[in-house]
């Protein structure tokens, strides 16, 4: 029970979709340019995943290989609507200004091959613990990414104006590719302090 | 000849201006992955494309009657991922009739090349932008074969950087994202853009 509880927690950390196992890369590299887009890319994240998740522990082990691909897409798809109709509550059009990246998370590998594959073999409850601890991970990596593209790229923090822009060019994809690199490389730093404090406990014990 | 001169022209603009990968970013984590084995990019690269013109020619009488809705914006997704799943269940059942003895082998390969970004991205560009037919095949055309354009390019810088002393916290994901970043760079300037100052 513990080490499952450990295993789904890594999923925000040391498991990451993104930076740690380099899914869902191009959506944040090339849509995540603000804190806006990443709320967007986040409660869409949240719609295609934790439900496909229910979805894969419930219904999907059930459904024969081959198709349940088809269902999960199909699903994950159906989820963009109410994902369209939350983040319409939050501001009128950041679904719409984040372009074609949200939608596109509904085909993405994390909701319809990644994040199911683990719930077909977890309970319903689980299911939906993995899938909120994969969100979070996402969101985490998604935030971050956004603001520090925002602020550097036009000197604001969701649209309100703190500074000059420092580089206007942070908001193309290639600068999104490599700050999600440095990002990476940041938490194999962690990793590794983590890794070396762990064997220097296990050695004094 | 109109047509073929815009439909090469749409073509050529996806394969190398707006590529893929290196302008749009997407599919880049099936390209990551197909990177490791070389061998299947030609036959995902086929695949996709396939599958792109085939979802391609079904959605576009569909697209024009969605595309008034004040919901097109989710609505227009949603018919292109039924489309591809209608693709996918007629490729896969064809398969398991014709060709039985390529069919274990076509099975997730068909499955990832119908549902990822690439795929759906490349639907989803022309018919946002309201191309007309010709324009949206020789995009999609154009977007797939970008697709193992790219990946051969990454997939031999990668292999190039296996033999380089890269820092151990940069290895894997890390250089390969900064690999790709700095490539994408390169693209950008290459096709004759100039920085925003």
């Amino acid at each position: 029970m513990k080490s499952e509880l450990k295993e789904s927690l890594g999923y925000i950390f040391f498991k990451n979709p993104v930076l740690v196992l380099g899914l869902i890369i191009g959506h944040l590299a090339a849509g995540d340019t603000n804190l806006q887009n990443a709320a967007a890319l986040s409660i869409t994240f949240f719609f295609v995943t934790v439900p496909v998740m229910l979805f894969a522990s419930t219904i999907g082990k059930k459904i024969p290989a081959g198709f349940n691909l088809v269902c999960y897409a199909l699903f994950s798809a159906a989820m963009l609507v109410p994902a369209y109709s939350l983040s319409g509550s939050i501001s009128a059009t950041i679904f719409d200004s984040s372009g074609i990246y949200p939608a596109l998370l509904a085909v993405s590998t994390v909701p319809i091959i990644y994040s199911s594959k683990i719930a077909e073999k977890q309970t319903p409850i689980k299911a939906i613990f993995s899938g909120l601890c994969i969100t979070a991970g996402f969101i985490i990596t998604a935030v971050i990414l956004g603001a520090a593209r925002e602020f550097l790229g036009s000197g604001s923090l969701w649209g309100f104006k703190l500074a000059d822009a420092i580089y206007p060019a942070a908001k193309l994809p290639f600068w999104g590719f490599i700050l999600l690199g440095f990002m990476a490389a940041i938490v194999n730093w962690i990793k590794e302090i983590f890794k070396k404090s762990e064997k220097g406990e296990e050695e004094g014990a | 000849m109109s047509y073929i001169f815009q439909f090469l022209t749409m073509m050529l603009t996806a394969l190398f201006v707006e590529n893929i990968i290196f302008t749009r970013a997407l599919g880049t984590s099936w390209m990551f992955y197909l990177t490791k084995r070389p061998g299947e990019i030609i036959k995902y690269t086929l695949l996709l494309t396939g599958v792109t013109t085939v979802s391609g020619l079904i959605g576009y009488p569909l697209n024009g009657i969605l595309h008034g809705s004040a919901m097109r914006h989710v609505l227009v997704p949603v018919m292109y991922i039924a489309v591809m799943a209608v693709v996918y269940i007629a490729a896969y059942l064809l398969i398991k009739k014709f060709l039985p003895e390529k069919f274990e082998n076509l099975g997730i390969n068909l499955g990832t090349a119908v549902f990822n970004c690439a795929a759906l991205g490349t639907l989803l560009i022309p018919a946002n932008a309201r191309f007309d037919l010709i324009t949206t095949l020789g995009y999609g055309i154009g977007m797939s074969l970008g697709f193992g354009f790219a990946a051969i390019v990454v997939a031999y810088g990668l292999t190039r950087l296996e033999y380089c002393r890269v820092p151990k916290i940069f290895r894997g994901i890390p250089i390969a994202l900064i690999y790709l970043g700095l490539l994408s760079l390169a693209f950008y300037g290459l096709v004759g853009h100039q920085l925003p100052t």
